[in-house]
């Protein structure tokens, strides 16, 4: 089978999972009753509020019920609820599926845009700023420490960088934040204790960037402190493994320098574990990091799906579903490609 | 115990209103507007709004802290808690009928109103709220002016914590029921009893859930506790028929927005099924509640129907004794939110209901010595900040900036919770609950089918008028220096009456349309009677006029005239953007906000288009005949608001003691400039209340029970305005009262209470309680006493007791005590974590050297 019919072959099985993660979806949202029932509560508790509000105003109780009423109903149209899940949501994922993120019910951007698009086109940035960025530098310590460390193991640096990493592996990720913002922010004060700008912020420009930029030092910081240990450890040990391969042992023998050995001989064969933590690593970096972003007020992707579920925005949650999905399908595409490139003894048949 | 527990009831409702910030105010300058040149508006989490304060990061806090923080932060000489009663807890009761074969005990009303004795206000006041709460015995708090009216009622009533009490009615109660008590739990028909309390986690109602549960467990109930958070707790108990009793009990809470001197809808709220807030929620399937008489004597407190205010007061009263009979609802406490700023913050008012958050205190506060303030919230922008003044203002923090950036007509005094003049003076004359004014012949109203105004139809009557003189608008101008004209008060009611009854906007505003139709059916018309004054007729009474012209001033002058043209030209011409969110979803447009760059863009572009065609909206500006504003005029209002967009990127103009200068969503801020206009009507100082005048009782002279001798007691005041004091003596024992009524006036400052000898030598216990309900009528609050008369006592002796002011103790507030603080807590925190990584380490370590030793054998 040619290698262009196989990945053909993967990449239909990938978009295969794309379609059942979202008619799961359409299944969890609709089906169990879960999104009407929290739509109408929603609805109910609005009318509510209303009612409060409107007293001051309509004294006929006949008439302050009927206004009510038609309140509720336009509140029911509003959310949709004219119409059955399985009419509803089906449309939802047909629509994304076109591409057509579509709109949000409830939430909106800051300049106001309902447009799902423009919400992710104003939220991906900061999490890429943040959890995507702090994902590539973890990578990189991981890969430099983990390999240095492949080649001394036992040694006494090995033993305190594991439990270092035991560690690093250990600490929530929000419980370090609060910490680095009590000794950073209010102790030592050289970062900002959350948020995006400064006060007042700075009009546009580079400033504004750089801004944006320190604001965002503390939270990938703690990302980093938080990631960084089972990075190296994984990578030390992938490593260490082929490192102690008879074929090493042998190029060694043969007097090649160790770093040929560690490039060509250790690294080329521990490249595909390594590549697959880091490529979906990636991936599902777009997804945000809903603790990290909630402890440093960071509204980010994370935040956006956590708000969507909460306020049951159906249309965000299955446009982000769809978004996250399509991401990490892309990333196993790109996977299938890379491991045929890096490792030469990975063939299909 | 209990007379100290009175004594700190007293302190705490006078401690509400204290802070320890200066009490002389100086205004910082004479210039016209606010005290500060700007404030800048930043979001803060609740959790770290202490330390930023602290740090400097802000000099005021809108948002209420956590009760550990504000405690701790008492104790810092840097800051000011300021403190108001804002909001109150209940624990709402399931009464649905159980199936055949099952029970509900909480259908049964004695079973209820036993757990009304086993919810230990006073405990959970001061051990769970640590002093900062008032028990509550019913939906009027003692922090209510409404408290003096059902003040008899709620000391007859005898609710109070006992246990013992509580579960001889439960045994009776449930035995006639058909239950059975075994090994200490209630059966039915051999089926074990459960209910289910449905507990919000959130704040301090987690730990009355957990109180609650174990009294419960006294009673022979087995209740399961089930912790919820806002959103699934909603829709348990309001989004599913009571029936199917996913929930017997809930602990819910309620905010406070304004004082509100005579309560006419909490009644309904809290009591009565029709207005929808009883179990079943009036929702369509769902079992309902009844209860016939409250509902209607309540609908009779709401649409008015009463002759005066004692009418109005049996009527409330009666309603509140049939809602404590039916004790659906066990109510709890009455929460202080724990507002802090900067101690050398200056100008603050504290209102009785929402203390520094309400509108007065950002206009006259400041720090010596500082032109700017940085004032805190949970939020600034929100997913529901929409600045459109027609169908946006979706949350409160926006709200908390727009107070400052418009003056309204008329606004609720902080203290004495009636409506009184702000901007726009009143004059009001009612011809009653039964009677009609004629209106005049050159009065007009708005006609949707013709789209303008026209002249009402002779013989069209009213019940009340109210003459509205807008001097102080006119006087001044808009943030972009335009004048403010009559034009820019009736074109609001123009579009207002026009999206209701012109159906082709009321098709596409149709929630603006119906919610407000009931409403602007009750104006009858209007008139110009000169050029600072606007008449308008309404059928509406009420026994306090400033309530009808509270109702009556339906124009808010918030924004210019052609700024609401340009919006209404996108939403019901372009079809471009709309005022309400359901629209807005409906048609797939923006929820129109002037803060939004893009919106914004959009007005300034109708703005454009009106200017490049010389549009004028003339049959919303033409009375009589004659036009209200020329071309020339609209003009120049064009282009004025089109460069108010290029030099500020929004669209918000307005006429208040501050202009938006910049609003960053992304930032979380937003920046208010001060508005210096020469002609703006208000100076530092001139919008100031500060602390509400304190009602202090300066002495007692304390009577004595002796036979054949008047029983008379003799209080001493101070305080504001005309005061009177409400009495009850009663038979601690028994619960009986003996006497109540009004105290005698001796003089404005001295009031006698006096139980005639007859009555005296009726009297057969050996102590009795004498309560007194001190009020003001320039206060919307009150303050309570209680005195302990016993048989025997020297007559004639004055017993003066400390005054109700004394020395704030730290018993009340406790500075630290228990609370533990962040930093405490921290370092527990971090040394707990040090031991556990110590024992991770230590394990890990063994296992590396296991795996090490392991290796070397092999």
């Amino acid at each position: 089978m040619s290698i262009a019919k196989t990945l053909a072959i993967r990449g239909a099985t990938l978009l295969g999972v794309l379609f059942a993660v979202l008619v799961m979806v359409a299944v969890t949202l609709g089906a169990t009753g879960f999104s009407d029932r929290m739509l109408t509560a929603i609805v109910g508790e609005e009318v509510r509020g209303l009612r409060q509000g409107l007293a001051q105003t309509i004294r006929d109780s006949d008439e302050l019920e009927r206004v009510l009423q038609e309140r509720r109903q336009q509140l029911e149209e509003s959310y949709g609820l004219n119409r059955e899940w399985y009419l509803r949501l089906p449309q939802m994922i047909g629509r994304v599926i076109r591409l057509d993120m579509g709109e949000a019910r409830t939430l909106q951007s800051g300049e106001g845009s309902r447009r799902v698009t423009d919400l992710i086109r104003e939220r991906l940035p900061r999490t890429l700023l943040l959890v995507t960025t702090a994902t590539v530098i973890t990578a990189i310590i991981g890969l430099l420490l983990g390999v240095k460390l492949a080649t001394r193991v036992g040694s006494k640096t090995d033993r305190l960088v594991s439990l270092l990493a035991a560690t690093s592996n250990a600490l929530p990720a929000w419980w370090a934040g609060i910490l680095l913002i009590l000794l950073f922010a209010f102790e030592v004060r050289i970062f900002p204790s959350g948020g995006l700008y400064s006060v007042p912020p700075p009009e546009g420009g580079f400033d504004r960037l750089q801004d944006l930029l320190w604001h965002a030092t503390l939270p990938v910081i703690t990302l980093v402190v938080v990631s960084a240990g089972s990075w190296t450890y994984v990578v030390r040990t992938m490593v260490m493994n082929v490192a102690q391969e008879d074929f090493v042992t042998v190029a060694r023998a043969k007097g090649l320098p160790e770093g040929v050995v560690t490039r060509r001989h250790i690294l080329r064969v521990a490249a595909p574990p390594i590549l697959t933590s880091l490529i979906l690593g990636l991936a599902s970096s777009v997804g945000g990091a809903i603790l990290t972003e909630t402890v440093f007020n960071w509204p980010g992707m994370g935040r956006l799906y956590y708000d969507a579920i909460l306020s049951v925005d159906e249309a965000v949650v299955v446009a982000l579903t769809f978004m996250f999905t399509l991401v990490y399908v892309a990333a196993r595409l790109i996977l299938e490609v890379l491991y045929i490139m890096v490792d030469p003894r990975v063939r299909y048949l | 115990m209990k007379r100290s527990l009175w004594f700190m009831l007293a302190l705490a409702l006078f401690l509400v209103f204290s802070a320890s910030s200066s009490s002389d105010y100086t205004p910082p300058h004479n210039q016209p507007g606010p005290a500060t040149d700007t404030i800048n508006f930043r979001a803060f989490a609740v959790e770290i709004a202490s330390r930023e304060l602290e740090a400097g990061q802000m000099d005021m806090y809108l948002f209420s802290l956590k009760t550990p923080a504000a405690e701790k932060l008492q104790a810092n000489p840097a800051a000011t808690v300021y403190q108001a009663p804002a909001s109150t807890v209940s624990i709402v009761l399931n009464p649905a009928p159980a199936p055949e074969g099952e029970l509900n005990p909480l259908s049964i009303k004695e079973v209820r109103q036993a757990l009304q004795h086993v919810v230990n206000r006073p405990f959970i006041a001061q051990e769970v709220y640590k002093g900062f709460a008032l028990p509550m015995l019913s939906h009027v708090s003692p922090a209510d002016f409404d408290y003096l009216t059902v003040y008899d009622l709620l000391k007859e009533s005898r609710i109070g914590y006992d246990p013992q009490l509580a579960r001889d009615m439960v045994k009776e109660a449930m035995t006639q029921a058909g239950a059975e008590l075994q090994d200490g739990l209630w059966r039915y028909k051999g089926k074990r009893i459960d209910l289910k309390f449905i507990v919000r986690t959130e704040d301090e109602r987690w730990d009355i859930g957990n109180a609650l549960r174990a009294e419960l467990a006294t009673l022979g109930f087995s209740v399961s506790l089930v912790p919820q958070q806002f959103g699934p707790a909603i829709f348990t108990v309001y989004g599913t028929d009571p029936q199917q009793f996913g929930w017997h009990l809930y602990t819910e809470g309620w905010g406070r927005g304004a004082p509100e001197r005579y309560d006419f809808a909490s009644i309904n709220q809290m009591c009565a099924p029709w207005l929808g807030n009883m179990p079943g929620w009036q929702e369509v399937g769902f079992w309902q509640y009844e209860a016939p008489q409250i509902d209607q004597l309540g609908q009779r407190i709401f649409t008015g129907d009463f002759t005066g205010l004692e009418e109005r007061n049996q009527l409330y009263v009666q309603a509140t004794e049939a809602c404590l009979e039916e004790s659906l609802r066990l109510w709890v406490v009455t929460a202080i939110n724990n507002f802090p700023a900067n101690a050398l913050l200056q100008g603050v008012t504290q209102d009785v209901v929402s203390g520094p958050k309400s509108l007065w205190t950002l206009r006259e506060a400041h720090i010596p010595g500082k032109t700017d303030l940085t004032v805190g919230n949970l939020w600034v922008w929100t997913e529901r900040t929409t600045w459109n003044p027609v169908g946006g203002f979706g949350d409160i923090y926006s709200v908390d900036i727009w107070n400052q950036v418009h003056d309204p007509p008329l606004w609720t005094h902080p203290f004495t919770g009636i409506p009184i003049p702000f901007r726009a003076q009143y004059q009001v004359e009612t011809a009653g609950p039964e009677g009609k004014l004629d209106l005049p012949g050159d009065a007009f109203s708005w006609d949707a089918g013709a789209g303008g105004w026209k002249a009402v139809p002779p013989g069209t009557r009213a019940t009340s008028k109210v003459t509205f003189d807008y001097s102080k608008y006119f006087q001044s101008r808009w943030h972009d220096g335009q004048p403010i004209t009559m034009a820019d008060v009736l074109y609001p009611i123009s579009q207002l009456f026009d999206m209701v009854y012109n159906p082709d906007k009321s098709r596409i505003e149709f929630s603006i349309a119906t919610t407000n139709k009931p409403f602007t059916d009750t104006f009858r018309g209007f008139r110009i009677t000169a050029d600072n004054q606007l008449e308008v007729y309404v059928d509406f009474w009420h026994f306090l006029p400033d309530y009808i012209a509270q109702y009556a001033s339906i124009s808010g002058v918030s924004m210019p005239w052609q700024v609401l043209a340009a919006m209404d030209n996108l939403v019901f011409q372009q079809r471009t953007a709309a005022y309400s969110d359901t629209t807005a979803a409906r048609f797939n447009v923006p929820w129109l906000s002037l803060v939004v760059d893009g919106n914004a863009r959009l007005v300034r572009n109708a703005l454009r288009g009106f200017a490049d065609t010389g549009y004028l909206p003339q049959s919303a500006l033409t009375v009589n005949g004659e036009a209200l504003v020329n071309e020339t005029e609209a003009a120049a209002r064009y282009a004025s608001a089109i460069d108010w967009f290029a030099q500020k990127k929004h669209m918000v103009i307005s006429n208040g003691p501050f202009y938006l200068e910049r609003f960053d969503s992304s930032a979380q801020f937003a920046q208010l400039k001060a508005f210096r206009d020469p002609d703006y009507p208000f100076h530092p100082g001139d919008l100031y209340y500060g602390k509400p005048p304190a009602i202090k009782i300066t002495g007692v002279e304390k009577g004595a029970i002796q036979e054949g001798a008047d029983l008379t007691t003799v209080i001493a005041l101070e305080g504001p305005g005309q005061m009177g004091v409400r009495y009850i003596f009663q038979d601690p024992a028994t619960g009986q009262i003996v006497k109540s009524g009004l105290a005698e006036a001796l003089d404005s400052s001295r009031f006698q209470v006096r139980i005639p000898s007859q009555e005296v030598a009726n009297l057969t216990g050996d102590l009795y309680h004498l309560f007194l309900a001190v009020y003001s009528d320039e206060l919307s609050t009150l303050l309570e006493r209680k005195l302990d008369i016993e048989v025997g006592t020297v007559p004639g002796q004055p017993t003066s007791t400390a005054p109700a002011e004394a020395q704030p103790t730290a018993t009340l507030l406790p500075s630290g005590e228990g609370g533990g603080g962040v930093s405490t807590g921290l370092m527990i925190a971090i040394g707990l974590v040090i031991v556990a990584l110590g024992a991770a380490a230590g394990i890990g370590a063994g296992l590396v050297v296991l795996v090490l030793r392991s290796r070397r054998k092999a």
